[in-house]
């Protein structure tokens, strides 16, 4: 077989894995996934959903993307969100007003960024991979907050381990209610940051040296481009996307920080990055394919499939996109 | 509390750690990076689990644990190496085909109305067979022609290939090697728990990674380090809910403990990064 063909083969292979674990849940997959199709993309209700999945998977997808600009890793997303949602409800709860749901954003990204930080530094300072590092501190994140939301900031009168909800005032306004069709910014917001990402990294010198600090660190140092510093930098802004991730589903949608709260965005911002290969105009369609899949699965959990089938099709998709990057 | 009964708890809960940072420095010793001991050590744990509940038979559950952590490092070693895919893609790649399928396999398969419970055993026995393997590992990487070209193969691919050898079938061998400890891992994580439930590793594979690069990718360091994690687990779970000067500690912290630990060693390492020079490349 020529090289060339191999990705499309792969792809096809990953396809074919799909389809065959859609038959092994027991359910026709041709009649399965037209039930799913119609369920997720032709109903309002389906694409509330799709909306409201889509926005942290672009922010994510555009944390992870940046990262690998500058050739690292950041598989902390996870733990960057949790804690941008985190540090909004305190926020939120604290000023329960629209300022505070704006601070919300703006304090939702800093703790984004500051968890970000240490893997960078980690990196650059003593050459410790940000990869184990990120994930270490996704777990770390994940006991910090279940401790708070089980002790000193459980909501009054709660059972679960949750915060109170945060007052109508600091949530984020809703612009379009169709029927159960619901717009609110924060799609508006990630797409506008994703096109603005785009933009920037065409026309700048910055970026330019971000992109040749990922590709070759020691020709960018010859060139007099502080790599390490582009690092750091790119980390705490990649943390700093996650965060805000996380920040808009908490004032936008959710309105209360629980237990377990990023239900994966992270790692699904890993996939959305990398289907969008190279090109940052790509991580917006990304992003919302993402949402349509994670649509689609709860559709298809409802028809008795599991759910779990997403976290595979992640994995296919992964290796698909992972065989194309070489090519590219 | 009991210091005797810590110690052994320690050296249970190191066992498959130690088991799969010595998967995992046979994988990054041939220059393939491995993030993906996690997802073989949860393949094999949902392997073994649900084979017993579909069998009985203890030989039967381990066979398919070593089965499923060696599949996924052959297609692991396929990736990498046939397709040239990047190494930490691919690793990522493996987490979610086996958190996914685990999951799935669970559910589709039903196994938990099929009325049996897995075995209770000793589990001491499993740690002397992970130092014995600790052994092992040191001898081979050290003594072995074959331990000279995987680590040839891992310092510098290219100029292993001048010298005649293959790094692609270097590592598949090596991967291989790293499915079946990793399976042996996941095999006893199951066993031990006495069934499966999703994600049932928890983060234990990125721990034994941990470990790896603590261990500076030396065999007997990196299972020290190992040890420490399974001491470190196994205190934390002695300490939960007990106050400790009249002050209640949080269970969190406890849990945190480990995570922590590791990020302050990683801190430590201070300029004695000792990766394989051919780490990741082709």
């Amino acid at each position: 077989m020529k090289r060339r063909w191999v990705p499309l083969a792969v792809t096809l292979g990953c396809l074919a894995v799909l389809i065959l674990t859609l038959a092994l849940a027991g359910q026709p997959p041709a009649e399965a996934l037209a039930k799913m199709a119609q369920d997720s993309f032709a109903t309002p209700a389906g694409w509330r959903d799709i909306v409201a999945e889509s926005t942290p998977l672009i922010l994510c997808g555009l944390a992870v993307f940046i990262g690998l600009q500058a050739g690292l890793f950041n598989i902390g997303a996870d733990g960057q969100l949790t804690m941008g949602a985190f540090a909004a409800a305190a926020v939120a709860l604290a000023m329960p007003s629209a300022v505070g749901g704006f601070l919300a954003l703006v304090v939702g990204a800093a703790a984004g960024a500051l968890w970000a930080f240490p893997a960078a530094w980690l990196r650059v300072k003593r050459g410790a991979h940000e990869v184990i590092s990120t994930i270490l501190l996704n777990y770390i994140a994940i006991a910090l907050t279940s401790w708070f939301v089980t002790g000193p900031m459980q909501g009054p009168g709660q059972q679960g381990s949750t915060t109170a909800r945060i007052e109508a005032a600091a949530r984020l306004p809703i612009l379009i209610q169709e029927g159960p069709f619901r717009l609110g910014p924060g799609l508006i917001i990630a797409i506008a940051l994703a096109a603005a990402y785009a933009f920037w990294s065409r026309r700048t010198t910055a970026a330019y040296e971000l992109r040749l600090t990922g590709v070759a660190p020691q020709a960018a140092e010859a060139a007099g481009v502080q790599a390490g510093r582009v690092k750091m930098a790119a980390m705490a802004v990649s943390g700093a996307f996650a965060g805000l991730a996380g920040a808009l589903l908490l004032v936008g949608q959710e309105y209360r920080f629980y237990q377990g709260f990023s239900a994966g965005y992270g790692f699904d911002g890993l996939g959305v990055a990398l289907v969008a290969g190279g090109a940052a105009w790509a991580i917006a369609p990304a992003g919302v394919l993402f949402g349509m899949i994670a649509e689609g699965s709860s559709a298809l959990g409802l028809q008795g499939v599991p759910r779990s089938i997403s976290v595979i099709l992640l994995g296919l998709l992964l290796i698909t996109a992972g065989v194309w990057r070489k090519k590219a | 509390m009991d210091f005797g009964s810590i110690l052994v708890g320690g050296a249970v809960m190191a066992a498959p750690i130690i088991l799969a940072s010595l998967g995992g420095l046979a994988s990054e010793r041939s220059g393939v990076i491995n993030i993906g001991l996690e997802g073989k050590m949860l393949a094999a744990a949902g392997a073994a689990a649900f084979t017993f509940l579909g069998t009985g038979s203890l030989a039967a559950a381990i066979f398919a644990a070593l089965a499923a952590g060696l599949a996924l490092s052959l297609l692991h070693a396929w990736l990498t190496q046939g397709l040239k895919m990047d190494h930490i893609i691919s690793g990522m790649a493996i987490n979610a085909l086996a958190l996914g399928g685990t999951s799935f396999a669970r559910q589709v398969l039903d196994v938990a109305s099929s009325g049996r419970s897995l075995p209770s055993f000793d589990p001491l026995p499993f740690f002397f067979a992970a130092v014995a393997a600790v052994a092992v590992g040191q001898f081979v990487l050290t003594r072995t022609g074959l331990g000279l070209r995987l680590r040839a193969v891992g310092e510098d691919p290219d100029r292993a290939r001048e010298s005649g050898f293959k790094p692609e079938v270097t590592r598949v061998w090596a991967l291989s090697v790293c499915g079946l400890l990793c399976g042996g891992s996941g095999a006893f994580i199951a066993l031990n728990a006495g069934g499966f439930v999703d994600n049932m590793t928890a983060g234990r594979g990125y721990i034994a990674l941990a470990a790896l690069i603590l261990g500076r990718w030396k065999p007997i360091p990196t299972a020290l380090a190992g040890l420490a994690f399974g001491m470190l687990e196994s205190l934390q779970i002695a300490l939960q809910g007990r106050p400790i000067g009249g002050f209640e500690v949080p269970s969190q912290a406890w849990q945190a403990l480990p995570y922590v630990v590791g990020l302050a060693a990683l801190a430590g390492l201070v300029g004695h990064n000792k990766a394989p020079a051919g780490l990741g490349r082709q």
